[in-house]
């Protein structure tokens, strides 16, 4: 199909002879074509949502923060009044504010749904295993918008999690008191790390979160939306490392994992309009959601940030509690094991599963050991978080 | 037998075509729903503030009896301002005309020809801008020089013995009192 046969919404009448127009001119036929005119291939679903959602969620935050920006002032002094000015002065500027908090957290459940549902479908692999890294990377930015995010208000909370989380990687050998100094703009936690997580917040975050986002499309445009299990319980030929071809005497191959993958996409739906009205409801829901956490649960508000208060527990938001609550486990002089050892390697382990786990079969019931160690994972992360609340 | 496989064939590209249209409209109905629901509170958030109307600065310029009747009396008044989150306070020139105990006349102090503080010439009986040399009669009108129209009067107000003058600040360099 090429860019001028395609179909197009909006095709014919003035509307549609625009865009036409347009279309020839600037080439947008192409992006149409490789974008949403690409086929789907049979059996993919409402779970494959997830990924549109989460990139919802990005574009949701990316609108409203841009409009929070107008208001913010990034300096002790003010950005406390700032934000009460918001809250209370700007017409909407609550909503504005309560749906950038609450997207916040359903951005970070919605991310790592997402990641769960690749897994447990072992979409990972074969030919996907970059899209994962990426996706991984994708993941630890969305964490990082959290982190520097809420120090930005410049109350109780923010100000003392931020003590505690600077303080966190602190404790290393060695480098410890480097990584605190860098983070911190100095020793103190004031006017410079405020600054400093700003400007990660608005401007370093949003770019290597575009960047890493622009990747991970390309990629799964370029290898398309795998098959589900239940349709295709072994489609990726064994791989021999990074670099390395197939396993001799096994059945699969590059090729015919190709051929069945091109059959497959003949037999499944066009993304546009089939696949993008589910991925369209969704982020509707999504939007609902958000907006119900909001009337439901409010707007969190709190005192100045006071960094005399001895009285203040801090404590994280719910999505960073695991790790807080991993720490009360460790001796004193072990604390950075659990600090800034054991997270990051956690990390890694998830970073480069394809690269190990590289058996073939994609199916949850044939890769036992694989769904073991996720449930395993996701359980420990359940039970911390809970254990923090009591 | 053909014809009629044909005619099959059409109708059920037609009812693809139906349904890829219908699909289209729920993709755009739900996508205007988002655009209507993001876009209201963004865009009023950062509309809506700019519009809100100026509010007044009432502020004493002193005892009734501190004003002597028929002389021009040049007072600095503090005007409270709030800049969005930020409170400040600005000092600000007035000439007061007391007329009599309930009868006054107030002026901004700033030329209305470039915003530069005149003062009253006892012996001239004029107000007079030493920038331009605009000069204006007691009762603001403008006797000589580049401004295009009479000094601007502020509202005022007599309170417990105290004069309360609303403090504002007009368009500078045109012939009609526009608000600032």
């Amino acid at each position: 199909m090429t860019a001028l046969d395609s179909p197009k919404p909006g095709s014919g009448g003035p509307v549609g002879r625009l865009l036409d127009w347009l279309g020839e001119r600037s080439g947008a036929g192409n992006v149409w074509d490789a974008f949403f005119a690409r086929k789907i291939p049979m059996g993919v679903g409402w779970l494959y949502t997830l990924g549109f959602a989460s990139m919802f969620c990005f574009i949701l935050q990316a609108v409203t923060g841009l409009f929070l920006a107008v208001y913010y002032s990034p300096s002790p002094d003010h950005a406390y009044d700032s934000i009460q000015f918001l809250m209370y002065q700007v017409p909407f500027g609550a909503v504005v504010r309560g749906i950038h908090h609450w997207n916040a957290s359903v951005m970070v459940v919605l991310v790592v749904l997402h990641m769960a549902t690749v897994f447990t479908l072992g979409a990972y692999k074969y030919p996907r295993e970059l899209t994962w890294m990426v996706g991984v990377g994708l993941l630890l930015t969305t964490l990082g918008f959290a982190f520097t995010g809420y120090l930005l208000p410049w109350d109780q909370k923010a100000y003392w999690a931020t003590v505690v989380g600077t303080n966190i990687p602190g404790t290393l050998p060695l480098v410890g008191d480097l990584i605190l100094r860098v983070a911190r703009g100095g020793t103190q936690l004031g006017a410079l790390t405020l600054t400093r997580f700003y400007a990660f917040h608005v401007m370093l975050l949003p770019a290597a979160l575009g960047g890493l986002l622009a990747v991970h499309l390309y990629l799964v445009v370029h290898h398309g939306v795998s098959v589900p299990p239940w349709i295709w319980e072994r489609v990726s030929p064994r791989v021999r490392g990074i670099g390395g071809g197939s396993v001799a005497g096994t059945a699969d191959s590059r090729e015919s994992y190709h051929i069945r993958y091109e059959q497959a996409k003949r037999e499944g739906h066009p993304f546009w309009p089939d696949i993008i009205v589910e991925d369209t409801i969704v982020a509707a829901v999504v939007l609902l959601a958000v907006i119900g956490l909001m009337v439901a649960l409010g707007v969190p508000t709190e005192a100045k940030a006071d960094p005399t208060d001895t009285s203040y527990v801090p404590r994280p938001e719910w999505y960073f509690m695991f790790l807080f609550q991993m720490l009360k486990y460790f001796p004193g002089n072990l604390e950075w094991v659990g600090a800034a050892v054991l997270p990051p390697l956690g990390l890694l382990l998830i970073l480069l599963l394809p690269l190990y786990d590289r058996s073939p079969w994609r199916s949850p019931r044939r890769r036992p050991l694989a769904m073991l160690a996720g449930v395993l994972m996701a359980l420990v992360i359940v039970f911390l978080t809970y254990a923090a609340y009591q | 037998m053909e014809s009629h496989t044909a005619g099959e064939r059409h109708e059920a590209t037609q009812r693809q075509a139906d349904r890829r249209t219908f699909l289209g409209y729920v993709i755009a109905a739900v996508g205007a729903f988002i655009t209507t629901a993001v876009g209201i509170p963004t865009v009023g958030s950062l509309i809506l503030p700019a519009l809100r109307p100026r509010q007044p600065n009432w502020v004493t310029a002193g005892e009734v009896s501190d004003f002597p009747t028929g002389q021009p009396k040049s007072v600095t008044v503090t005007v409270s301002s709030k800049d969005g989150w930020i409170e400040q306070s600005e000092a600000k020139g007035i000439w007061v005309i007391k007329h009599a105990e309930d009868s006054f006349t107030v002026f901004n102090g700033r030329c209305v020809h470039l915003g530069c503080a005149y003062s009253w010439q006892q012996g001239q009986n004029e107000f007079i801008c030493p920038c331009h040399g605009g000069r204006y009669s007691l009762d603001g009108k403008v006797l000589g020089g580049p401004p295009p129209r009479a000094l601007d009067t502020l509202q005022w107000r007599v309170d417990q013995g105290k004069l309360v003058v609303q403090y504002q600040d007009f368009r500078l360099g045109v012939s009609q009192k526009e608000e600032a």
